[in-house]
């Protein structure tokens, strides 16, 4: 039976997380308007298609998303510009879309380029950008458009030190395709070295099992001293001192001497 | 001043048993067995793959994708550092496990323990099989989504992780577990086998 010390304890520890669990602490209780400036960020868009979009909006434009475009410090094209070739950069532009078997006009903020129907020559875009991400939510999105044929591959760059904090790649299938893309909001704002607790870990854990498995642990030697001590002999009878004895030889612990 | 020779502090009428003790401690200090020589020389390459492509001078926003988009040039083959990082330790463990000091461990390992460990054996056999299972999914939907253009950017955000998780990373890595969690079962089932004839031979002593 417990004593009443430990069943107090157990009593306490279940109310405390009864209680968690009724009244949470926890940050779902923030406000929903976070916003707070990005690291400088680049999106590079590399495509074989007529047009593509990366949105930073969400449909109807209110930013619902959790990020958007706060200003464009600079943008155009890195490989295969054609003369007719656009690129649109900016906060609330507009963008055709279809609903209902009807052509509308929505806003939002956005980098886009389009090459001219049928035009699927490789381009590379990019625009400098400065976002804002609303750290509220605990995960944000942006949509991906693209249509046609090609493939397109979107990526986002820390401009600070070159590192993609996120990219993905949209294969067109002849049609329009609006895809949403979840993220979270941390790697926007983060601009030093955030190694990974994971490769800590096994780094750890792998040099842990090289040791032990490999070496005797202090608490495992002490344990045949008596096997060949003469000072602690005495305290084991003669049979149980033969059979410490053979046992141990039997998986090759000491040398039998002669 | 010339220093007294110091005094030895066992009894030096016992050779026999000072040549033993001698003997037995070099013996635990120095793993001499092949496969404690084995166990070691596989982990410490385990360790220098995985410190060497883990620290880079541009840090990941993706969890393990800096050991997953470099490739190693072996004579024939290309790897992944985190591939062979999972090789190496599979087989540092394995060796290790199978060496003299620790089976004597396991086989002197008080029964109560070895049933824990037992158990806990298998725990992580179910841990690590759901998430083998979960990972490939997961793996499979996201390529699915892409267009089957790159395997390797393939991430995990969720639930609400605040770094992305390679999914090629994380599969690698349940998947060592689990196969590390299949070789345990295996080797405690021979254990518990020698441990089972050792205690019939005390009786039949």
């Amino acid at each position: 039976m417990l004593s009443l010390g430990i069943r107090r304890s157990f009593a306490l520890a279940f109310a405390i997380l009864v209680m968690s669990q009724a009244f949470p602490l926890s940050s779902a209780q923030v406000t929903y308007d976070q916003w707070r400036e990005a690291s400088p960020t680049r999106v590079i868009i590399r495509s074989t298609s007529d047009w593509g979009r990366v949105l930073f909006d969400d449909l109807n434009g209110t930013n619902s998303n959790g990020l958007r475009i706060r200003s464009v410090v600079d943008s155009g094209w890195l490989e295969g510009e054609d003369s007719n070739d656009q690129l649109y950069v900016g906060r609330k532009m507009s963008w055709p879309d279809r609903e209902y078997n009807s052509d509308i006009v929505r806003k939002g903020d956005m980098v886009a380029f389009f090459k001219g129907l049928n035009d699927f020559h490789y381009t590379e875009v990019y625009a400098d950008l400065v976002l804002e991400v609303n750290i509220g939510l605990p995960q944000d999105y942006i949509w991906l458009m693209t249509g046609g044929k090609g493939t397109t591959s979107f990526e986002i760059v820390n401009r600070d030190n070159g590192g993609t904090i996120w990219r993905d790649i949209i294969v067109a299938s002849g049609e329009t395709e609006q895809v949403r893309r979840v993220m979270s909001p941390q790697p926007f704002l983060r601009t030093g070295r955030t190694e990974t607790n994971i490769v800590i870990a096994w780094l750890l854990v792998a040099i842990l099992v090289m040791i032990i498995l490999n070496f005797p642990i202090p608490r495992a030697k002490a344990r045949h001293w008596p096997l060949v001590k003469g000072s602690h002999r005495s305290q084991a009878t003669p049979d149980q001192h033969d059979r410490n004895r053979r046992v141990a030889g039997s998986f090759g612990l000491i040398t039998h001497k002669p | 001043m010339e220093k007294p020779p110091m005094e030895r502090p066992e009894d030096s009428s016992k050779p026999g048993a000072e040549s033993i003790l001698t003997e037995s401690s070099a013996r635990y200090t120095i793993p001499r067995d092949m496969n404690n020589v084995l166990s070691i020389s596989f982990g410490i390459l385990a360790v220098v793959v995985l410190l060497a492509y883990s620290v880079r001078a541009t840090a990941p926003y993706v969890v393990g994708e800096n050991l997953v988009l470099a490739e190693i040039y072996l004579p024939g083959f290309y790897a992944k550092p985190i591939t062979l990082f999972t090789y190496f330790f599979f087989l540092s463990y394995a060796f290790g496990l199978n060496s003299q000091i620790s089976r004597s461990r396991f086989l002197r390992m008080r029964e109560q323990a070895f049933e824990s460990v037992y158990i806990l054996a298998w725990f992580f056999v179910m841990v690590s099989g759901f998430e083998v299972l979960y990972q490939i999914v997961l793996w499979s939907a996201g390529l699915s989504v892409q267009g089957l253009q790159n395997p390797d950017i393939i991430v995990n955000w969720w639930p609400a992780n605040p770094y992305a998780i390679n999914v090629v990373f994380a599969a690698k890595l349940v998947v060592l577990l689990f196969a590390m969690s299949c070789f345990s079962l295996d080797y405690l089932r021979r254990i518990r086998t020698l441990r089972e004839d050792a205690s019939k031979t005390k009786i039949d002593c």
